[in-house]
Order: C-alpha cells, then structure tokens, then sequence
C-alpha cells in the first residue's frame, strides 16, 4: 500500500551513501536505498529486497562456492596492491613495504609476512654458511598473488634444488603493484642487505606513473570491507564500479620519473658494487614497459634477460598481461594460479642455472 | 455492549485480508522475482563475463 511520502523517508539512503563512503561496500547503498522504499512503498521494497539477495547472492556461490556465504573468506578479498597490509617504506624510493608479522589469509589463501616485512619464512640477515642467496623481485605474478607461499614458483625452484651443496635460498622481497623505481629501490635498499649472491628482477612490473592511487609518502588505506561489496555489480560492471577510479582517477604518463633504461642501469650499478649476480626474468609477458628499451639497456650492461611462461601470453585474454590459461587464482582476478607456477619453476630453474645465477651442481 | 459472535470458527474479516491465509499474490510475486534474479545470473555467466576480465589494473 502507498504510503505518504515523509520528510525522514530519504534518510536511509543517507546513510547509505555514508556507509559507501566509509567502507567502498556498494551493499550499504543498495540497503538505503531499500529502506527509503520500504518507507515510501513497502511492497515494491520487498521485491527489490528478494531479487537483490537472489543475484547477489546467486553470484556469490556462483564465484566462490560455499566460501562467497563466508565473511572471514571474504574479507581475505583485500586490495593486494595499494592497500591496507603495506605500511611507508624506510626508503622513500620503495614507497611501501609489507607490513611484518602479518599471520592471515589473502585472497583464500594464507599470507604470512617475516619480521623484515617479506612474504617469506623468517630469514636471519647474515647468510648462513654454504647457502646461496638468491634475491627475488616483482610484482603480483612474482608476489604471487592469491597462491600460497608453498606454491609460489619460487618456492618450487627453491624445493627442486633442495639437498644440494650449497643451500639455495630464493628470498622473496616482492609486493604488488611495484613498478621498476621501486624494484630499483627493494634491491638497494632491502635485498642487498641479506648477503645476496644474486638477485632475479620479475616482470610484469607496475608502469611508472606519476599519479596513481597512492601518496607518497605513502598513506595506507582502510582495509577493504569486501563482504559489503556487490559482486554481483563487480561481475556485470568490473572496473566501472570501482568507484575510487572515478574519484581519483590514475594516470599512465610516466612524466618526470626515471626512464626505465636508466633504472636498469642502477641495478647493474647496485649488482657491479654488491659483487651480485643479476637477471631480468620476464614471466608470461612484460607489459606496461618497452621490452626493447629494457633488452638494450640490459644487455648494454650485460644483464641477462630470461623469459618464462611464454605459452601462456596471448591476446584479448583475461589478464592485462594477456595471461591466458584457466588456471586464475579465482574469478574477477586473472593472476597465475598454482599449476602455471609449477611451469614458471620447471622453466626458471634451469635458466638461472645457465645464466649462473644459481650454483651448478657440484 | 457486546462482542460479534464468531460463526463456525471463523476469524473476523479484516482490511489486509483474512490473518490465517497466505497472501498467494505477494508469494507468487515473489518467487517470479527470484526466477529473474536466478535467471540473470545464469545470463552474466553465460554471456557477460570471461574469466578474470576484471581486474585492477595493476601487477
């Protein structure tokens, strides 16, 4: 039955949209502007309740199986890159470091940090004796997102080497999102220190951009309220939904920063006073940067430059990489899955072992 | 004063309809409204979406 309009019936939409602006949760707007229905027209109300439970949560169990009913799965659903388990680095260069000791699931998937702020085991600083180090860097395809520490092709190039004289040890000092600068930065001022004997900068790496989503110094965001989210928006919509793009919109103008040729040359200028071995290792693709500017200028200074997964690059696949394989670490993110870094490690193993970055067998 | 007697049990006649009965439009309606929703979903599956076609922008 209709009832007559009344000067309080718009503020459940209030403070929905309060609710978005706080938490990014789409469902708090949906639930006000529910409720200033249900105020006007309570019937009419009721069906938008039903089918809104029905597609959301239809979606849900469509994307996630009995975990998309979880919270605490749900939840695990943070912003991996530019979010709220990355705190200021100490160099202002690497713009964010992991936060240490974080014991908890990212992405369905269980994320441990070290006291250095590594995803990685706990490591002593000063190398144990007859034990090669091996520095690793990247981004989300080397991080890598949404598979676990155990998985990571790393993890298997390290496991496969296992039992030989001397130790490997394949040290993670990955984040998401970090683009070339950054890497730059890891390496001088986070790998090195851990007595490295040589160190694998990963691509696909972020772009340099001047303006993206971050302040530096860095400021990290809230955590991401992700059980309020609608994937069922985020299914039919994707990225036109995230609203933070529309407020703070990125660019891709790399202006003022660094070229990527010169930051290749400070890693070899790092690796030359270091006494380091150093290697560029392109997983699947390398986007968002010349490849050839980054071939010239590595192999101007004598930096190999391995690729790996190449069978898995493709276009118009899901990935912005063009990472194309089924084996994603869940719907709505294409990032390689564990049976591709299982690949990445068969490949990249004997590699590394060409190109000396790791100790040939005795 | 006295109070209307009931007949055979019946329960008195009010404006929503009788209190016992289930209103069959409203849950009728109803289970249309989940048909479509159930309905969309399968659509976006089958025609709206590919794997992993969205993601942030980032690596």
């Amino acid at each position: 039955m209709r009832r007559p309009s009344r000067w309080w019936t718009p503020a459940p939409l209030l403070l929905g949209v309060v609710g978005l602006a706080l938490t990014r949760g789409e469902l708090f707007l949906i639930a006000g502007l529910l409720g200033s229905v249900a105020l006007w027209r309570p019937r009419l109300a009721w069906y938008g309740l039903v089918l809104v439970l029905t597609v959301e949560l239809g979606t849900r169990i469509s994307l996630f199986g009995v975990n998309g009913l979880r919270w605490s799965k749900l939840q695990s659903l943070q912003d991996v890159g530019i979010g709220a388990l990355l705190e200021p680095a100490r160099d202002p260069e690497m713009i964010w470091e992991w936060r240490p000791h974080l014991d908890r699931e990212l992405e369905f998937v269980p994320f441990r940090t070290n006291s250095h702020g590594m995803v990685d085991d706990e490591l002593p600083l000063a190398k144990p004796d007859d034990t090669w180090r091996v520095g690793v860097l990247g981004a989300s395809f080397t991080l890598p997102q949404g598979v676990a520490h155990e998985d990571a092709f790393h993890t298997l190039v390290e496991d496969e080497l296992a039992g030989r004289s001397p130790r490997v040890e394949l040290l993670n000092f990955s984040t998401a999102a970090m683009d070339l600068r950054q890497a730059v930065a890891h390496a001088r001022h986070k790998a090195v220190p851990f007595d490295l004997d040589a160190l694998v900068v990963c691509f696909p790496l972020s772009g340099l951009r001047e303006e993206w989503r971050y302040s530096e110094p860095y400021e990290p965001p809230l955590p991401d309220q992700a059980f309020f989210s609608s994937f069922f928006i985020r299914f039919a919509f994707g990225p036109l939904t995230d609203l933070r793009e529309l407020w703070d919109p990125k660019s891709d103008d790399d202006v003022g920063l660094r070229p990527s040729a010169a930051l290749v040359g400070d890693l070899a200028q790092i690796a030359k006073e270091h006494d380091v071995r150093v290697a560029i290792v392109v997983l699947i693709r390398m986007v968002s940067y010349d490849r050839a500017e980054i071939e010239r200028a590595a192999a101007q200074h004598g930096i190999p430059v391995i690729a790996v997964g190449e069978e898995f690059a493709g276009d118009g696949c899901a990935h912005p990489s063009g990472l194309c394989t089924p084996d994603i670490i869940y719907p709505l993110n294409a990032h390689p899955g564990p049976l591709t870094q299982a690949v990445l490690a068969e490949q990249l193993t004997p590699a590394l072992l060409r190109e000396g970055l790791l100790p040939r067998s005795p | 004063m006295g109070y209307a007697p009931l007949v055979d049990g019946a329960a008195p006649e009010t404006p929503e309809g009788p209190p016992d009965g289930l209103d069959r439009g409203l849950l009728w309606r109803t289970l249309a409204v989940i048909a479509v929703g159930a309905v969309l979903v399968g659509l976006l599956h089958l025609f709206g979406w590919t794997p992993g076609r969205f993601v942030y922008q980032v690596f």
